[in-house]
Order: C-alpha cells, then structure tokens, then sequence
C-alpha cells in the first residue's frame, strides 16, 4: 500500500496517533508528526512511496515536534528528533518539511557503512550511471533535475551509496532539493513536475523540493553500475565542456566528498579503487541545461 | 645507509598515470604521492638503495639537468624523509 | 525487581536472540545504540557462529556499528603511537587506562567497544613534564575557562582533557584514579607500582588484573556522568569473566580493595554486575564483598537509583523517577568527590555560569 492510498485526513490522523513505516529505496523510516507542513509535503511528494507497517521493524525513528517550551506562543518552531534525540537545533516551523528532509539524509549519512557514502546526485541511463559529487553551490541538483526529466532515472540527489564489495550503486530516490533561481529555472523546464511550497530564509537560502519521478520510485532496488564521475560547475555564460580528470585527483577529490570513507578504512580505500578504476571522470562546466543534457546523451562507457 | 619500501605498506597503493594514492592502514589516512615521490617508490621497490645509487637511477629519467646535483639531492633526500614519516619506506 | 529489558537479555544470553521477532529487534537496536553496545552485541553473536541467523535488517545495524568500532580501535592503536613518540624523552612507560588498557592488552572487554578519549595515568610529580611533551607534540588544553583550568588543577585527580590540534583527538592525563577530595584515598602509588609492562612493549604498561577491575569499578559508581553506565558495567562484566581463569584472582582481589580503601565500589560492582548480566562469581567473592556492603537503608536507595540510572537513557528503558534517579546519583557522585563546602561553591559555579557562544 502506497501513502496515496490514504485520504488527507486518515495520513494526518496516523501520522500524529500512530507514526508511518514509510520505505524510500532500502531504507524504512517511521515517522511520527502532527505539524502540519510535514503532513502536506509527505502527502504531495511521498504519494508514491510504500507504507510497510506489516515488518514492525524501521531503521531509523523519526519525530517532528515543536518544542514545548514559551517559545511556541512566539515565533513557533520545530525540533527534529532521532529516536527520541535532538539532532539539530530547532528551525522556524515553516521550515519543518525541508528539515525533516535533511534528517532523512543525516540518518543515512550518519549509520550506513555498507556502503561508501558519497554526498552526490546519481543518476542513471542504459544501466550506467553517473555519479555527480560536488560541493553546495556548484549546481548539482539543478542538473540532476534536469536531466531526470528528460529520461534519466534517479537514484538520488543527495547519497551515492557505493556497495561495498561488488561497487554497485544502490538508488534511493527521494525529493529532489532545488535552492534560490534553480526552483524557478526547473519549474520552466518541466512544468509537469511537482514541487513542494516554497520555504524562505532556510540556511541554504530558499528551499523548495521536486518529487521524484514515478519511474525512479519502480525502479528503487535495481542496482546500478557506475561508468563515470562528473564534477559538474555551472559558470554564467560558460560554454559546455567536459575536461579529463585524472583517476588520482578524482579519488581524492571523491573522498574529500564522502561522508564514512574514513570511517570504511582499508574496505573504504578498495571500494574506492575499484569505483574509480571503473569510472571515466571529468570535471564539467555549463551554464544551458540543454547542452549539458545533449552532452550527457553522447557519454560513452569505459570499454 | 639503504632505503627500502615497508612491503606491508604498498600493498594498499594504486597507481594511475604518474601519480600514486596510499592507504596508511595504521594512521588510516590517505595520501596522493606527486610524480616524483611515485618514481621513488618504484626505483626502491625494486631494490633497496643509498642515496647515492637512488639519485643516480633518478637523475636521467626525471630530466634533472636544470638543476645542480646539490639541489637535486636535497629534493629526494627531503622527499625520502616524508615517504619515512608517511610510514612507507624506512631505512636499513 | 528488575524489568526485563531486551537489551539485559541481549547480552546475558545471546543465544536467545535467535527467536527475537522483528518489533522486539527494532527496540533492542535502538535500546544498544542508546547504550553504545550495538556493536557489541554484533562481535557477541559473531562469535557464537550466529550473525548470519539474524534477520537481514536488524543483521544491518549491528555490522554498520561494528564498522565503527573496528574504526575506533585501529584510531586507538594510531593515537597510542602518537602518545608514545610524544612521551618518549619523559623515560617512564606510559600506563593505559579503561578503554585503551583493554585494546592494547587484548582483552575480550574491548571487542566492539567504542571509545571517546584515550586515559594514561602518570606520577603526579611527572605530570608538569608530561603536559609540556604533550604539547610539545600537538596537544592543547580544552577548558580555556579560568574556573575550569583551576578547578581541575586544584582538586581533580587529572589534567584538564587535552585534544591534538590536527587529529582532534582527546587524551585524559590521570595522576589518581578519584579526585584528591573524596572521601576514599587508593594509594595511586601502589597501583602504578602494580603496573604490567604489555607484552612486546618497553615503553606501555596497563594495570594489574585485579587493579583494572577496582579501577573500572571507581570509575563507574563514583562517576558523575552514567551516561555509559551500562557500557561501564558490561566492562567489568567482561573483566570478571576474564581473570576468572587467573590462579587466586578472586582472593586477591577482596585483599587488594580492602589495602586501598576501595570495598565499598567492589561491593557495588560485583552486586549489580550479577544482578544486571548475571557475572558467575564465586560463593567466596560474594561473601567476602559483603565488606563493603553500605546499611541496609542506603543499599535500598542505592538500588533504586543504579536500577533506573545504569540503563540505557532510552524512552524504553525509563520511568517516572529515571530523571530524578540520574541527578540523585550525579549530586552523590560529586558528593562522594567533594568535601561538602566545595561542592556547594562548584555547583553554584555551574548553575550560575553564563551560557559559552559558541
């Protein structure tokens, strides 16, 4: 059973009495709120995603509260909590949905070590795919969004997750994080997609996210091999232009951007190796989303 | 005084190019080894060597003729000094 | 008197994890990961041949968390390096303890244990020498506080934590094992000339068997953070079972606490660590314990709090009276550390303090 198989008021009435065991890729998470915003945005981008409640089993345990403190009677906030735990300072109320969006990626960043995690988007074409690791500001989302709207699945905006042992890339297909001009810019790209409300003044500055395509949601437990990483960097006015990067640098370059290579130790250092040894890796340089889509069309895997 | 690779070490090394990436399986770090430094490697996981002998095996393939013989040493015996720190070759 | 909790179940019998269905998995992951015993419980059921028997996704949890540990461990054995290269001109081994003792000695306590600092002990005459090399090498103190500074300088039994400036790694420098104020005196003297050199070492040595456990024992019941008050215990668990095999280690061990004042945490440790993870020890140690056993209106209130306050800070494993429980027993343990007049003026200090920006 899917989340849209609730009416609006029977997933408000179970997310405040009850929680939700809800599944993104192999992860389950239960979820228990009663903050309005959160409902809507679970509601409208999470229709697709699978309700499990049948396991009685969830990785990791997630309330959405507003502290109870005087504050509440002032400027109302909301405080994410990890089984129980404060994570995060608490944020503005509004800004409720793109914090639990964050937490969702703090669990997986903070627990999974089968997996070398990569803070990266992925996406995938004729079974290769093309991890994107870079760091805020370089225009990763915006490319990722683009280029899953014009036929490439997503396995995730956020997370590489790098199998170790066989180096599979393991999808977990979630909202899409858009920032400031690239919330517009997208939504001129592809009118049809869905977005959540606009949240302001968020420290990543304005906030909205896409829903994830319903094809990606089908496909979340099909592995993938990876055939190139791809720093992207939109430049104002740049013409599109993939430059070679060296195996070495990009491996050090992946590490600075992945979140347990240290922790992974030696397996980390393997997984790695063979991550690159397999990739083709380039630095990218855009500013037009078509070109950058055409250029993308016309990758060839390593042979 | 010969210089010789830690066998343990270069195990977790891999090389791409001219340049090299090591795993330091006991401080756990991770180091990118320049061009030069991967030379170095090589010569002494051949065979263990002086000084002398290294510099002499380097010399002509790293086309040193630009700078003085003084310099040149200084240059590798600085660089074996940090191989030594990084825990991937020591000395006999 | 004691619930059952999946977690007290967990790592007295391993075995029974077998038959666990997946809801009670759910909360005894959460309850080990309060715990910081997840790990744990994953090296226990691997060497019972029974890791893959679990189901795969609670299977997840506890090998990501022995990820962690196996990280933590090897970071140990780096950082203890780095300390010995640090101290080698001071010309006196270096005593480990708790957590880096365990690791170096190869003791079946520090398997899937996760650490936070690394604990040396000194003479308190080389502890001037020994902050000088220290810094030497890269370590500054943390509490730049002036109140701080003297606070620990005047009546702790260790130096203000000192963390590398490139590693951000933390090294506690013990010159005792409680502070000069409490009410309990073990001669420090006598426990570093205990001290065993490690096996293939010149340069570390650890404590003697029955010291590690009196230590372990200070160190959990007059603590005054129990935050990893199981943890603690399933140490001293550990230990027990470990120099069970020792020739005269029970016997030796009741002399050793009564010659340094410490019977009363003996008593304590082997009380709970037989009531929580049911430690096998023998008729005699028990009888013997019963030395250091407090009046009986004071044990009861003592079980009360140790019961609530020794469990995993988790919503599952509390009551109405756990809150109150822990700061009873951290009132106490300052207490037990600070003549009373002290204690007003530092808990004063602290309540009074201005919150730090940050």
């Amino acid at each position: 059973m899917n989340v849209s198989a609730l009416t609006p008021s029977e997933l408000k009435r179970r997310l405040r009495k009850t929680g939700i065991f809800l599944q993104t890729g192999s992860f389950t998470t239960y979820l228990k709120t009663s903050i309005s915003c959160v409902v809507e945005g679970i509601g409208l981008l999470y229709a697709d995603y699978p309700l499990v409640e049948q396991d009685g089993f969830a990785d990791f345990h997630i309330t959405l509260v507003r502290p109870r403190n005087l504050r509440r009677w002032f400027k109302p906030q909301a405080l994410f909590l990890f089984d129980g735990n404060t994570i995060f300072k608490p944020l503005p109320l509004d800004q409720a949905f793109p914090m639990l969006e964050w937490g969702l990626n703090w669990c997986v960043s903070n627990h999974v070590n089968h997996c070398l995690v990569i803070h990266a988007a992925v996406v995938e074409k004729n079974g290769y795919a093309v991890i994107m690791p870079a760091p805020p500001g370089s225009g990763k989302s915006t490319l990722c969004a683009a280029l899953i709207n014009r036929g490439w699945r997503l396995l995730s905006d956020e997370l590489a997750l790098v199998r170790v042992g066989d180096g599979k890339l393991i999808p977990l297909p979630r909202p899409v994080s858009l920032k400031n001009e690239s919330i517009e810019i997208i939504r001129h790209y592809e009118p049809k997609a869905i977005f959540s409300r606009k949240v302001a003044d968020t420290i990543k500055g304005t906030v909205a996210h896409m829903k994830a395509p319903s094809d990606s949601l089908v496909r979340a437990t099909e592995v993938v091999q990876v055939a190139w990483i791809i720093f992207p960097k939109y430049q104002a006015g740049a013409k599109a232009c993939l430059e070679v990067l060296p195996q070495s640098r990009a491996f050090m370059r992946v590490a600075d951007n992945s979140f347990n290579y240290s922790l992974l130790g030696l397996s980390g250092f393997k997984t790695m190796t063979n991550l690159i040894d397999a990739s083709l890796c380039y630095d990218f340089k855009y500013s037009k989303l078509d070109d950058a889509i055409e250029m993308f069309g016309a990758l060839k895997p390593k042979v | 005084m010969k210089w010789q690779v830690i066998p343990d070490q270069i195990v977790n090394c891999c090389s791409w190019n001219d340049e090299l990436v090591f795993y330091n399986k006991l401080s756990g770090d991770t180091h990118l080894l320049g061009s030069m430094a991967t030379q170095v490697l090589l010569e002494l996981q051949q065979s263990p060597l002086d000084m002398l002998l290294l510099t002499e095996a380097l010399a002509p393939r790293l086309q040193a003729k630009t700078v003085t013989y003084e310099e040149f040493s200084f240059q590798t015996e600085h660089l074996l000094n940090e191989l030594n720190t990084l825990g991937l070759i020591e000395c006999s | 008197m004691i619930q059952n909790y999946l977690i007290l179940q967990a790592l007295r019998e391993p075995e029974a994890l077998i038959s666990l269905s997946l809801p009670d998995w759910d909360l005894l992951i959460r309850q080990a990961r309060r715990a910081n015993l997840l790990a744990r419980i994953c090296i226990l059921l691997d060497e019972r041949g029974l890791l893959e028997r679990v189901p795969s996704k609670p299977r997840k949890h506890l090998k990501w968390s022995r990820v962690t540990s196996e990280k933590q461990i090897q970071a140990v054995h780096w950082e203890i390096t780095q300390i010995r290269n640090a101290l080698a001109k001071i010309g006196m081994p270096v005593i480990l303890l708790k957590g880096a003792a365990y690791v170096m000695a190869k003791l079946p306590s520090a398997k899937g244990r996760l650490f936070s600092d690394i604990d040396i002990i000194v003479p308190k005459d080389s502890l001037n020498a020994v902050e000088a090399a220290l810094m030497l090498h890269g370590w500054a103190a943390t509490h730049h506080d002036a109140y701080d500074q003297r606070y620990y300088r005047t009546w702790m039994h260790e130096l203000p934590p000192m963390q590398h400036i490139k590693r951000m790694t933390v090294i506690d420098v013990h010159h005792a094992i409680l502070p000069e104020t409490a009410a309990l005196h073990p001669d420090s003297a006598k426990l570093l000339a205990a001290a065993q050199l490690l096996d293939g070492y010149d340069d570390l040595k650890v404590f003697a068997p029955i010291d590690m456990v009196l230590h372990s024992a200070v160190h959990l019941f007059y603590n005054d953070q129990l935050d990893q008050g199981l943890r603690d215990l399933v140490d001293i668990d550990s230990l027990l079972r470990h120099f069970n095999s020792l020739p005269a280690f029970w016997p030796s061990l009741a002399v050793r606490a009564r010659e340094l004042e410490l019977s009363r945490p003996l008593f304590y440790a082997l009380r709970y660590a037989v009531h929580f993870l049911k430690t096998p020890i023998p008729l005699d140690m028990i009888i013997a314990a019963q030395i250091g056993r407090p009046n009986s209106l004071t044990l009861m209130l003592i079980d009360q709090l140790f019961e609530r306050a020794l469990m995993p800070a988790h919503k599952s494993c509390s009551d109405w009276l756990t809150g109150a429980a822990r700061q009873i027993l951290y009132v106490r343990a300052t207490w037990l550390r600070m003549p009373s007049l002290l204690l007003v003026r530092h808990l004063f200090h602290k309540a009074f303090i201005s919150p730090k920006v940050e």
